[in-house]
């Protein structure tokens, strides 16, 4: 019915037609503004703050510092519960540690007296030296949390005396060993930048109270049970009191997985008794929510002649900015999500220390280390191919991943914790890259080839590996009820930033019950309504709520025999979606609801279906750019990007493809486009569209992406992820591009052509 | 102060501050297919048809809009209904956030351009920013949109 | 940019008693950077209804550009010299282009703008409402501008024009832009080196674009630095040249 269809959106229609359907088009109409003070400063302690001659601007509610809100210490991280993430951060605080920093926040009638008002807080600052270079921040002077306030839920290496958020380090086998023995033995260092996500709509909260009195906060959120459960501990109020609804929310990507506005509406509307809304500028966004973690990657790889690799060595720096959000598992990711590629290794080690900044807090971002992971692994791979003088595609296959295999570090590493052994039960990562290979005429062309005297183009080719949720601790419900005509509610905690899981659900519930889609009602998000979700991030939508509703759909067809043996008198009944057969007769799903409500057997039918897997399923793909480079200038033109994928099961080929061809882009903006610069005193210099450039649709000629299906048992309907796995390959398969057209490796994101240039003339 | 604008075929009179935008103006009269996605006038998300012309809301003063046709995706509900088929049935929505804009400016474009290719499409669309869908599966879009009409 | 008061003067007379008025007043032209500007003024004033600035005219040697003319309207007019029309393809987006005027555009003396470049090697002059006649070049020089209104800019017809930039995505500012005319003689204008864009001096066929552009100076920002902006200055002059068939 439903599975592996490409089914419009749900909500797409409207959306496009322009219902009001996001956080500020339903705030209530008479919400007071609210606005946040922020740090002109990179590192400064607040001497004092005066706020009364804001307080008095005509129009102004309340103005809040850190003297009187909750003086609690919690992560804004929406993970599960305890966070893998250090307690480093208050609503407000005495200290500010980035440009950008929550000083203080107040809300008035409208935005004009609020503006107004703003400008009169008068703040002193002691100002500190900020560290804003996070190669030195490591037992730097500064410490960027100085006060013996932050600690961890569980042992991380967190170390704030050393500006470590946290570190990590395993081993498989003995790398040291491992790599003497080998002929070749390949070092690189990697750099990648703080990516920011721009979403379309900012950051957006709002709140009021209900009939009851209770807080309702409706926020652009990718995890509103986790919201609720932080505002609830740090506002010091009871979940019970706490409703928290996620809208149809602008762009995700990561950056609405953590708390940004909720504790500032929140608050105005606890001491105004009226509702609040914030609406986060794009400057702030980009300056203070959170962007992707910077890394420092350092690779060794050793392979024997025949282009065996046999070891590698994988350590991070990573910066987390001025606060810790996902610092832990994040670099977890950049090993556990690329490293099983290479799964015949003798020896493998990964180790790395996330450092504390005074720079924009990093948080989760689509790809969550394993883009820069994967950018690090696959520039490697292919410069230890040219020391071996072996084609990397040919080094690739005889070293990579299939399946049936395993490797050591599903077992060893897991997201903040130990992992779980897995065998991988559907892989078609080769014939992904064969149809790359393909598309892109590699044999034929070759990997560089003269276009003119000028200009010279390059292929060039990665390999990527993401998971499908994280193994017992992501868990998702559903909940189904059927309605009189024989229709079903649907109710899912799980969270869609519109790639489209209620539509998804919907296709899973449609599948399993037999009936067309246009039965199937779905409410998502409400945490008074719908039953609990960790919301959409590590790729788990599909993967583990999906699988609740597959089981609750299972369960809404026993309690429907139940009800029809009953009603039919038989103890023998089939149910076949729109009818229910017995050797006492027939009844249909629409008749059977209708006495089940009016006449006969009264009973309200309704299932539950919760949902925690034991593996991590992995998507795989393989990526190609073709880049055309003028060699005078360096400058470079990407032609085409080839992907292929290995999702399992598509259950809506065309949203999975555009998921894919998405992802691409934004792994494309961070491979060639996506700049990030600070001032020495910590300024962020890109903070605007005018100064970050995002890809527009004239930067790249083509992407094609395709699927190769394949069916993962343990996923449902054979279903694996796709919401990340399509932003991995980029960096490294244009970097691999740009080596063999003109043998230059640039080992640094973002790839400018000014940096080629350089590299080819004054190297 | 009041001015008087034709908005979706009809005539409204709106209190404004002097100097307020078009985009805040739409918002407050509740036409919320008008979405904000930047402060300094370059994403295009805003973008709204005035006397035919593709403008960005954000930037176009609204008393300059009096005397003049202005259409949001409300004014078009046909067009924008069978635009809105095209984009849905390729899955481009996503987020949906850029939608409105996106289709205001294909409609614009519809009746600018007169033999519209692949490349005049994309100049001219070049300035709607996507952070979701990646652009390729809204060109299929509007290929077959633009070959049907 | 904040105004306490917007008036929108029907003609040049009333807008020019506005401009020169006692309230600190400022021509709203398309408004779109004006809006970016963190400052408030009493006055604005706006100069979309006077007819007469949003016309392009073609003389015999010669085009007439109101001041209000939109860079949209450049773009579609295919009479105009090519340089011109390449100028302002980038900027933006259409619904951006649709607002962004010439006038203001000149006005501002951006450092980043490309049609300033393209009308630079064009010999434009512009005409004002107060003052003198004066050619683009000239404009751009002055150390301040006084209360004025820029009205027109002629645009001599060429026999070849063309414009490169070189952007970091499709409609970033340009990180340097080139613009070469030929008529009479060979005239060639280079901008956002970051600074103001200038005319190349005692141009000669003799020479190569390395040595045309040796004088010039380039400078280092965000977009990328000196030496390369200079690279891709002399990399777009000679193909310029040569697709001119310039120097022969």
């Amino acid at each position: 019915m439903g599975v592996n269809q490409s089914v419009p959106k749900i909500d797409g229609k409207g959306l496009v037609m322009g219902k009001a359907a996001y956080t500020d088009d339903l705030a209530p109409e008479n919400s007071l503004i609210v606005k946040v003070l922020r740090s002109p400063h990179a590192y400064a302690e607040i001497m004092s703050i005066d706020t009364s001659e804001a307080e008095k601007t005509e129009g102004i509610r309340c103005v809040f510092t850190y003297k009187n809100v909750p003086d609690k210490i919690f992560s804004r991280a929406g993970q599960g519960y305890p966070e893998p993430s250090p307690y480093d951060k208050k609503i407000l605080d005495r200290f500010v540690r980035y440009v950008g920093d929550a000083v203080a926040f107040l809300a008035g009638v409208d935005e004009e007296s609020v503006d107004e008002a703003i400008a009169k807080i008068k703040v002193t600052y002691r100002i500190m030296t900020p560290i804003i270079d996070f190669e030195k921040a490591k037992d730097s002077k500064t410490i960027v949390h100085d006060e013996d306030h932050t600690r961890s839920m569980f042992e991380m290496g967190h170390e704030p005396s050393r500006n470590i958020a946290a570190r990590y380090a395993m081993e498989i086998g003995n790398v040291k060993e491992a790599l003497k023995s080998c002929d070749i033995v390949h070092e690189g260092r990697y750099y990648t930048q703080a990516q920011a996500h721009c979403t379309m709509e900012t950051h957006t909260a709002a709140s009021w109270l209900d009939l009851q009195g209770r807080l309702v906060v409706m926020t652009s959120t990718q995890t509103p049970f986790h919201v609720r459960r932080i505002l609830a501990k740090n506002l010091g109020m009871p979940i019970s009191n706490i409703r928290v609804i996620k809208p149809r929310i602008g762009g995700g990507y990561g950056g609405k997985q953590c708390i940004h506005g909720e504790f500032f509406v929140t608050w105005v509307t606890l001491h105004t008794g009226l509702p609040a809304k914030i609406i986060y500028s794009r400057k702030e966004t980009f300056q203070s929510t959170y962007t992707r973690h910077q890394m420092r990657i350092d690779m060794t790889i050793g392979a024997m002649k025949d282009g065996t690799i046999k070891a590698i060595n994988m350590e991070v720096l990573s910066n987390t900015g001025a606060y810790g959000e996902h610092a832990l598992t994040v670099l977890m990711v950049v090993g556990s999500k690329t490293l099983p590629l290479y799964n015949k290794v003798e020896a493998v080690a990964f180790s790395g220390d996330v450092v504390y900044t005074n720079t924009t807090p990093a948080g989760a971002y689509r790809g969550y280390g394993a883009i820069q992971g994967n950018f690090a692994l696959e520039s490697a791979i292919d410069e230890l191919a040219e020391k071996l003088d072996i084609d990397p595609v040919v080094l690739r296959k005889k070293n990579m991943i299939h399946l049936g295999e395993t490797s050591k570090i599903f077992e060893v590493m897991g997201e903040g914790q130990e992992g779980t052994p897995m065998t991988i039960e559907s892989c078609e990562l080769e014939k992904c890259l064969d149809i790359c290979l393909e598309k892109l005429e590699y044999f034929e062309k070759g990997k560089s080839r003269e276009i003119s005297p000028h200009v010279v183009r390059g292929i060039g080719i990665a390999i990527a590996m993401q998971g499908s949720g994280i193994p017992h601790i992501d868990m998702g419900s559903s909940i189904l009820k059927l309605n009189d005509d024989g229709s079903f509610n649907l109710m899912i905690g799980a969270t869609d930033l519109g790639t489209g899981s209620d539509t998804i659900m919907a296709q899973i519930a449609s599948e399993t019950l037999k009936v067309p889609m246009d039965k199937i009602i779905v409410y998502s998000s409400d945490t008074d309504l719908t039953p609990f979700d960790v919301g959409a991030y590590a790729s788990s939508t599909t993967f583990i709520s999906g699988h609740s509703t597959r089981i609750a759909a299972e369960n809404m067809i026993k309690e429907i025999k139940e009800a029809a043996k009953l009603q039919l008198g038989s103890n023998q009944v089939e149910y076949d979606g729109m009818i229910i057969t017995s050797d006492k007769g027939d009844i249909s799903l629409s008749e059977l609801a209708e006495k089940l409500y009016y006449s006969e057997h009264q009973k309200q039918l309704v299932s539950s279906g919760s949902y925690v897997s034991s593996t991590t399923a992995p998507p795989y793909m393989a990526g190609g750019a073709e880049v055309e480079i003028d060699k005078r200038t360096g400058q470079i033109k990407l032609i085409r990007y080839v992907a292929a994928v290995d999702c399992g099961t598509t259950i809506n080929p065309n949203l999975a493809k555009i998921q894919v061809e998405g992802a691409l882009l934004q792994g494309i903006g961070m491979a060639m486009y996506e700049d990030v610069n600070y001032s020495d005193s910590g300024q962020l210099i890109n903070n605007s569209f005018l100064k970050y450039n995002i890809p527009t649709r004239m930067e790249v000629e083509s992407i094609d992406v395709s699927f190769v299906e394949s069916y993962e048992p343990q996923g449902p309907f054979g279903a694996k992820s796709v919401g990340e796995i399509g932003i991995d390959t980029p960096p490294a398969a244009i970097a691999n591009a740009i080596n063999n057209a003109l043998g230059v490796r640039i080992t640094r994101l973002p790839i400018k052509s000014e940096n080629v240039w350089m590299k080819l003339n004054h190297n | 102060m009041e001015i008087t604008l034709n908005i979706n075929h009809s005539m409204h009179h709106v209190l404004i501050r002097p100097d307020e935008f078009l985009l805040d103006t739409l918002r407050n009269m509740g036409i919320k297919s008008v979405k904000k996605g930047c402060d300094t006038s370059s994403c295009g998300i805003c973008a709204v048809s005035v006397d035919n012309k593709l403008v960005r809301s954000c930037a176009y003063y609204s008393i300059r809009a009096e005397g003049k046709e202005i259409l949001t995706v409300e004014g078009i509900r046909e067009e924008a209904s069978l635009i809105a088929e095209f984009l849905t049935g390729e899955g481009v929505e996503q987020c949906g956030y850029c939608s409105p804009g996106l289709v205001m400016a294909i409609y614009t474009m519809k009746h600018e351009l007169d033999e519209p290719d692949i490349e005049s499409i994309k100049h001219y669309l070049a300035g709607n920013l996507c952070r979701c869908s990646g652009y390729e599966g809204q060109h299929r879009a509007i290929m077959k949109y633009l070959e049907v009409k | 940019m904040n105004f306490k008061k917007i008036v929108r003067p029907l003609s040049l007379d009333e807008a020019y008693h506005d401009v020169i008025g006692q309230e600190k007043g400022i021509v709203i032209g398309g408004g779109v950077f004006l809006r970016l500007q963190k400052r408030s003024a009493d006055l604005g004033i706006d100069l979309s209804c006077i007819e007469s600035l949003r016309m392009i005219q073609e003389r015999e040697n010669d085009f007439v550009i109101g001041s209000m003319v939109t860079l949209r309207e450049l773009e579609k007019n295919i009479q105009l010299p090519r340089s011109v029309c390449q100028s302002v393809r980038q900027i933006g987006g259409v619904s951006l282009r649709n607002l962004v005027t010439i006038g203001g555009s000149i006005w501002g003396r951006y450092p980043f703008s490309d049609i300033i470049t393209a009308l630079l090697s064009l010999n434009s002059k512009l005409q004002f409402f107060n003052s003198e006649d004066m050619a683009l070049s000239d404009f751009l020089a002055k150390d301040k501008l006084e209360k004025d209104i820029l009205i027109s800019i002629t645009i001599p017809k060429a026999e070849y024009s063309a414009f490169r930039a070189y952007k970091l995505n499709y409609t970033d500012f340009s990180m340097v832009n080139l613009s070469v005319s030929s008529t009479d003689e060979i005239r060639i204008a280079v901008g956002a080196r970051p600074g103001r864009a200038l005319l190349l001096q005692d141009i000669s066929n003799a020479h190569t674009a390395e040595e045309l552009l040796a004088d010039v100076e380039f400078g280092t920002d965000l977009r990328g630095s000196g030496i390369y902006r200079r690279k891709m200055a002399e990399v777009m002059l000679s193909d310029l040249l040569e697709e001119g068939l310039l120097w022969k």
